[in-house]
């Protein structure tokens, strides 16, 4: 277990704020592969989708911090 | 008898049904995304939980590409007030009077750039600004001494608001597909199939319908500049019409292109001799495609007679048949280029179309959504005001060291700055919302000490949001008042402001109220004492500045491009207030057509003294001399007709002279007026 507050700018933090931070431009990157590669239109849900990845990134985040 | 009184009643409750059920789910919707929120937020243990959710109750809206649209500018606005606040506290960490200066002028900064903007976009930016005043007055102490949390506060609210957004998106996205891609496809096709429809109407009937179309006309326009919150509302649902973003705006302005060729087409038909008219009318509709003359009425052109990129290629070479008319007078030419400026219009409303059905997909060209500052006075009053009032509650602040000042000046930034951008209906909307806080304040006081202190645990304080939040939310959803509806329902949280240790601090809870009472009548009276500018003196400024920039254009050494003309007065259309008589939409339109044909005809390579008419009818124009301008363009035309090589180019020129001295003749109170 790694989930020490992270020392940002001299002011200590959550650690889920810096890996929800994290989450953002991944999710970014993949809708915008989804997009160009047109795989978004396959997808019922798009926005539900995107959430699912975010969720799943940030899921991975902890886990990876975690050290498991 | 009885079989059809029950059928009746059937209907009658089915009818009732339809009408209550989509608001009650709403409802419903508002009060688990904020039951969401602040469980997460209270199992995070963060500071102040009620802020996750009021952000949550603050981004639903009742239709899911706008609820997410919004919560996606609330984020930036927030994160751009936030990194503000940061770095004026680091500006003037021991100078109460320039911070709270800094502040005023951060309010004012943020009311001018929301008048600019249009949408969820203006509210980013109101949002940057109030943001600002809600972590300054979290650090200002009671007498305005900073206590260096700026930081620390600026994290925790951006944190607090995010989970509210993410929240209400999860709920959101749980129980509504969207529909606003369909929506907009349907808009417009609808639109495109009544264009189509009213083009082929007026070269049926050979241009003696003009008058007649001008009111069909003056609404379409009206449904075309109502399109931009629904393309809003689709770039929030779907990341596949957020890439091709710019495809949509083009589709927009196809529309407007389409209608002004149509204007064109209208007008010269209708100043054409009887005796050539019908003629030339039909030389141009057998240049038409036969999908869009027999375009049953309300068949959907994309899915219709032919797919999308069927009817793309029969208008293509309908404009090249157009194109090549071999015309002898200026009078067709003008009509096959105008017509072909309609089809032109239609094809990249298709385009739009395209990528709405995800049918195909047409690379992303042609410009993003680019900022058109229709008028910078209205912006500029609005910052001035705000900076004002939010001057004055500062003052008041420090001259009676009230200790809810800071609040005073946060309600005061929340209402100056969010209902500027409504210029005539500021105060009616500030009024509404103050009503609407002083409602919540009762309704919340009732909650807050009678209720609340009965419950224990989550699902007593879940319940007790639901019996308020549901029903206030689906009335929001009614057409009367929406704006007070959204005061109470969005001020319920933060009056009630939950926290893991519930406090019962009565004097606490009635010195905020006041201070939500003083700060929002304050800045609902800013709109009375610095009132925005009428609509009839909007309508005058907007045709004054048109005309300007006309003028300009005429003479201007460097050429303008057309797409940025045609973009700034689609802008000036779409800012033009209701009350804009249809004279002035009228010149509006004019001026668009004379900018268009002026660029075109500059762009035209004309014989050294037909060329010198042409520089001294565009300094004519440009000093505000319509006559002398339709003589020096008369004089040019005869030199053009009488060349010894008529080049295809020089009819096109004589085209776009009959063009210019039309609307010269047509509109002489507006283009003879020097501006400059």
């Amino acid at each position: 277990m790694r989930f020490a507050e992270v020392n940002l700018l001299g002011v200590y933090v959550a650690p889920i704020f810096v890996m929800m931070l994290a989450a953002w431009p991944a999710t970014m990157i993949v809708e915008r592969l989804a997009v160009r590669f047109g795989l978004i239109r396959h997808i019922w849900h798009p926005f539900l989708f995107l959430i699912a990845v975010y969720i799943a990134i940030l899921s991975s985040i902890v886990l990876l911090v975690k050290g498991w | 008898m009885v079989l059809q009184s029950i059928s009746k009643e059937a209907d009658d409750t089915a009818r009732a049904l339809k009408a209550v059920v989509p608001p009650l789910l709403f409802g419903i919707r508002l009060w688990g995304s904020v039951c969401l929120a602040l469980y997460t937020a209270f199992a995070l243990e963060l500071n102040d939980a009620y802020w996750a959710g009021t952000s949550a109750a603050l981004v639903c809206q009742p239709h899911l590409g706008a609820s997410l649209r919004k919560g996606w500018y609330r984020l930036i606005g927030t994160v751009v007030g936030a990194v503000f606040i940061v770095a004026l506290t680091a500006c003037f960490p021991q100078n109460r009077v320039a911070f709270l200066i800094g502040l005023a002028v951060w309010g004012g900064v943020c009311a001018f750039t929301a008048t600019l903007l249009r949408n969820f976009a203006a509210y980013a930016a109101a949002l940057a600004g109030f943001t600002a005043a809600i972590i300054a007055a979290d650090q200002l102490g009671a007498v305005g001494g900073l206590n260096a949390q700026a930081f620390t506060l600026a994290v925790a609210r951006v944190s607090e608001i995010s989970i509210g957004i993410l929240s209400a998106g999860v709920v959101l996205a749980v129980t509504d597909l969207g529909d606003a891609p369909r929506r907009l496809a349907r808009l417009f096709a609808d639109l495109m199939n009544t264009i189509a429809d009213g083009f082929t109407g007026t070269l049926a009937s050979g241009g003696t319908n003009f008058e007649r179309t001008q009111p069909v006309r003056r609404d379409l326009t009206a449904r075309v500049i109502a399109l931009d919150p629904v393309i809003d509302e689709g770039l929030g649902e779907s990341p596949h019409l957020r890439y091709h973003s710019p495809v949509l705006q083009n589709a927009v302005d196809g529309l407007f292109g389409a209608l002004g060729g149509w204007r064109a087409v209208s007008l010269a038909l209708f100043q054409t001799p009887e005796t050539k008219v019908r003629q030339m009318a039909a030389a141009i509709l057998d240049r038409m495609p036969r999908e869009l003359r027999f375009l049953p009425e309300g068949r959907d052109p994309a899915r219709g007679v032919a797919s999308v990129a069927d009817l793309r290629r029969a208008l293509g070479r309908a404009v090249r048949r157009l194109l090549a008319l071999p015309a002898e007078t200026p009078s067709l030419r003008l009509l096959a280029m105008q017509t072909a400026e309609v089809l032109l219009g239609l094809s990249r409303t298709l385009d739009g179309l395209a990528v709405l059905n995800q049918a195909e997909q047409p690379a992303p060209h042609g410009r993003g959504f680019r900022l058109r500052p229709p008028d910078w006075l209205p912006a500029a009053l609005n910052g001035v005001r705000a900076v004002l009032v939010i001057g004055a509650a500062a003052v008041f602040w420090i001259v009676t060291e009230w200790p809810n000042g800071a609040s005073l000046i946060v309600w005061t930034s929340v209402v100056v700055i969010l209902f500027a951008p409504r210029a005539d209906q500021a105060y009616e909307g500030a009024a509404q919302f103050t009503v609407g806080n002083m409602i919540a304040v009762v309704l919340a006081g009732i909650v807050a000490f009678a209720v609340l202190p009965q419950m224990q645990t989550f699902a007593g304080l879940a319940v007790a949001l639901g019996l308020y939040l549901i029903p206030s939310g689906a009335l929001m959803m009614q057409p009367w008042k929406p704006v007070m509806f959204l005061a109470i329902t969005a001020q319920f949280v933060p009056l009630l402001a939950p926290t893991n240790q519930e406090n019962y601090d009565t004097a606490q809870f009635y010195n905020g109220a006041l201070a939500l009472w003083a700060g929002s009548t304050l800045a609902a009276f800013s709109f009375r004492l610095i009132p925005p500018l009428p609509p009839a003196w909007r309508a005058a400024r907007l045709l004054r500045l048109t005309l300007r920039d006309l003028q300009r254009l005429a003479i201007s050494r460097t050429p303008t491009r057309l797409t940025d003309w045609q973009s700034r007065i689609y802008g000036r259309l779409a800012e033009l207030p209701g009350q804009a008589t249809p004279l002035q939409r009228a010149q509006l339109v004019a001026a668009l057509s004379v900018g268009t044909a002026v660029i075109k005809l500059r762009r035209i390579d004309c014989p050294g003294e037909a060329n010198a008419e042409l520089q001294r009818a565009l300094g004519a124009i440009a000093g505000g001399n319509g006559q002398a301008a339709v003589a020096r363009l008369a004089a040019m035309d005869r030199l053009l007709a009488t060349a010894v090589d008529t080049t295809p180019a020089m009819l096109r020129a004589r085209a776009f002279i009959l063009l210019l001295s039309q609307a010269l003749d047509h509109h002489p109170e507006y283009f003879n007026v020097a501006t400059t």
